[in-house]
């Protein structure tokens, strides 16, 4: 389970960016044809057309609507569950701590990845995420096209063995470019150079 | 000899022959072995096993339309396989060889299927006769498909191909054009008497042309009124009634109460038992369902006594009790069951012919599929389909399909799962006219549509510097939004012509809290709304 949470308010961009990674996993699978991304979406407000601009294909999105909490979570549950299911996303406020539980229990069943798209109101709250993310919008620097964010772990580990992140790596830049829609992470000293100065100098 | 295999006609065998003089083309004279020869298969004609099987494939022609007829009962030594069938009249198609018979009609290889009012369903004639031949070659028959005004010429059609060396392909005789067609074809398409082919022959008749161009009278005293009565029948010239295939009895079961009952435990136990029987009744027939609806009747008042309806639609269609049993339970789970019942109806519909098993020592691609993970994957997600339609309700469970439309809010279709081909099918008939692009690139930037579309545009108050300029402030939500950025106008706009049509001005704005959203100024008004928000 992986939780994306909104630094700011819902317009920060989580859900971008789990929507990009969740389509890097379903792409990752070459052998064979591209796996499902099933949408639990509670509202009915989950815009396919913005997906399919970040670059997953409508076809591999199993949009599941729910009308009630209850709902909902049994909804969740079952696509987690599933092994036809490569990645389950989900927006979730405060979620109970069992419903959490047996959600993380049915995805190391099925074999998939569960995302959390959430806000910074249960930033306090416990977790069975392996892995929670921060995400907060960068703003009003100088490029053109795009958007960029930091991104810092709060919890669990990201990458593996010497790419691992340290410490001192637990927040990175990352942009996403509007015309290719390609994300990439800043090196850091373009990080660090003030707005108006270009890297070279 | 009634048929033969491709490979023996190729080395001169002909249906017809007698099996010895097969035996001498094909291998040379016989010693005394008996019946095997090696490299030589000989099987006894099974009349009666080819009758059932072509029943079989008829009712597998319900597909495609409710009137299916299996040509009339053959008699001994008359053995082949084919299907036929016809449109604005009906269709035909053919396998194997022939052999020598009274009536070549009679033989049990042919389906007539009365199309009327179904090829719309497929598009058109063609898209119906391409896909009832695709129906049986996929599944490894040599096919002819035809169709015309009547079963007759969509029969002589069908069986023609094959005489004049046409290829394999659906072949479709227009409104109005049967007799041109007919008239092309060689006098074997009339289904005469042998006899009376090799007398018409002997006098130079090949085509059916030569012989409508005699004098009728000419024809009844050489060749009999019979012969007069096929040519018509194979010109659609009477109207010649089918002997369509029964409609199975409807697998239902039903259990009446003889005090109304309001007990839901007592009820779901009822219920659980009607889904088994239905299921035992699947099995006894060797058949599988797509939908079953259970049917509940209540005696709120005597007078009139209340149905409420429960269907449960399947992905793949299944006869296991097990798998039925849980769908239905899942669906009576966010139904509430009417007070005072006094019946129950489990009705199985769209009741067909399972996939068939395995046949060949080897496995076909679409068994291996089955078998692999990629099988695996498919049956998942078809239980996983079942199972949220079953308890969310059909329309919770859909797949996106983009379309290329102006307006926001009808760029994506939302369509069921397992409807997707149909879609795409009614697509590639409208053509442009819908603007469907399943599948197909977007046609916008990466970050230029927000992943959370509002239900409706909501109307916000907004600071501009100039009129008609972009925003500086707005209020969302009981919060204050300085506009840090902004990208636009990017106009959205309907034609004059459509109704509801919009005009738009939309500006995706970058907040002072890193936050993105999509407002539009409404022009004619120009009152501003937010319309999504890049989440």
């Amino acid at each position: 389970m992986l939780e994306w949470i909104n630094g700011e308010g819902p317009g920060s961009g989580a859900a971008t960016l789990a929507l990009l990674s969740a389509g890097g996993l379903i792409r990752r699978q070459d052998s064979g044809p591209a796996g499902t991304l099933a949408v639990v979406d509670r509202s009915g407000g989950f815009y396919t057309a913005a997906a399919a601009g970040l670059g997953l294909s409508p076809e591999g999105i199993l949009l599941v609507r729910a009308r009630s909490e209850g709902e909902w979570q049994w909804a969740m549950e079952q696509v987690l569950r599933s092994p036809a299911i490569d990645v389950a996303l989900t927006w979730a406020g405060s979620l109970d701590d069992r419903v959490f539980r047996r959600w993380q229990l049915a995805a190391e069943l099925g074999g998939g990845v569960g995302m959390l798209v959430r806000s910074s109101e249960v930033m306090g709250q416990a977790s069975w995420a392996s892995t929670r993310l921060m995400v907060r919008g960068c703003v009003g620097e100088e490029w053109a096209g795009g958007r960029r964010w930091r991104v810092r772990v709060l919890s669990g580990g990201v990458g593996r063995g010497a790419w691992r992140a340290g410490y001192q790596e637990r927040e990175v830049m990352l942009e996403l470019n509007d015309e290719t829609g390609g994300l990439r992470l800043l090196p850091r000293l373009e990080r660090t150079v003030p707005p108006g100065v270009s890297a070279t100098g | 000899m009634v048929a033969c295999c491709a490979g023996s006609v190729s080395g001169g065998v002909r249906p017809g022959m007698p099996l010895s003089e097969a035996r001498a083309v094909l291998l040379g004279p016989v010693g005394a072995g008996g019946e095997s020869v090696e490299g030589l298969e000989v099987v006894e004609a099974d009349e009666e096993a080819d009758l059932r099987c072509l029943a079989e494939e008829g009712r597998r022609a319900w597909r495609f339309t409710p009137l299916v007829s299996v040509t009339p009962a053959a008699r001994p030594g008359q053995v082949t396989g084919q299907v036929t069938g016809q449109v604005t009249g009906q269709v035909t198609g053919q396998a194997a060889g022939q052999a020598a018979g009274q009536d070549p009609r009679s033989r049990p290889e042919s389906l007539l299927a009365n199309i009327t009012g179904c090829s719309h369903l497929f598009g058109d004639e063609r898209g119906l006769a391409r896909a009832m031949h695709e129906e049986w070659s996929g599944r490894g028959f040599s096919v002819r498909v035809a169709v015309a005004g009547s079963p007759g010429t969509a029969w002589a059609i069908a069986h023609s191909a094959h005489w004049t060396g046409q290829p394999w392909v659906p072949l479709v005789a227009s409104p109005g054009r049967d007799e041109l067609w007919m008239r092309r074809l060689p006098i074997e398409a009339l289904a005469l008497r042998p006899s009376v082919v090799r007398s018409l022959s002997e006098l130079d008749v090949a085509r059916v042309d030569r012989l409508l161009d005699l004098p009728a009278a000419e024809i009844k005293r050489r060749f009999g009124e019979e012969t007069l009565g096929r040519i018509d029948r194979a010109l659609g010239r009477w109207q010649e009634p089918l002997e369509c295939l029964p409609m199975p009895d409807p697998v239902v079961a039903c259990r009446s109460f003889d005090y109304p009952v309001s007990r839901a435990d007592w009820l779901q136990e009822a219920l659980r038992e009607l889904v088994r029987e239905v299921a035992c009744g699947l099995k006894r027939r060797g058949r599988v369902t797509w939908r079953l609806v259970c049917r509940v009747q209540s005696e709120v008042s005597q007078s009139e006594p209340e149905w409420v309806e429960w269907v449960t639609g399947l992905v793949e269609p299944s006869q296991k009790a097990e798998h039925l049993w849980e769908l239905v339970s899942l669906q009576s789970e966010r139904r509430r069951w009417p007070a005072e019942v006094v019946r129950l109806e489990v009705l199985a519909q769209g009741v067909v012919v399972p996939e068939r098993p395995q046949q060949t020592l080897f496995k076909t691609e679409t068994e291996y599929e089955a078998t692999t993970n990629g099988g695996v994957l498919r049956r998942g997600m078809a239980r996983l389909v079942e199972r949220l339609s079953s308890r969310l309700g059909e329309t919770s469970v859909s797949r996106p399909v983009l379309c290329e439309a102006e307006v926001p809010e009808s760029a994506v279709m939302l369509v069921r799962v397992g409807r997707e081909r149909s879609v795409e099918r009614s697509g590639e008939r409208s053509g442009e006219r819908s603007g469907e692009r399943s599948g197909e690139e977007p046609w916008f930037g990466a970050v230029t549509r927000p992943l959370r579309l509002l239900e409706g545009p909501r109307p916000i108050e907004v600071m501009a510097v100039v009129p008609e300029g972009p925003p500086i402030r707005f209020a969302w939500e009981s919060r204050a939004q300085r506009v840090v950025r902004y990208w636009g106008p990017e106009r959205i706009e309907t034609g004059w012509w459509a109704e509801g049509g919009v005009a738009r001005d939309y500006y995706r704005v970058e907040t002072d809290a890193g936050e993105w959203y999509w407002l539009f100024r409404r022009r004619g008004d120009d009152r501003w709304f937010v319309h999504g928000v890049f989440e």
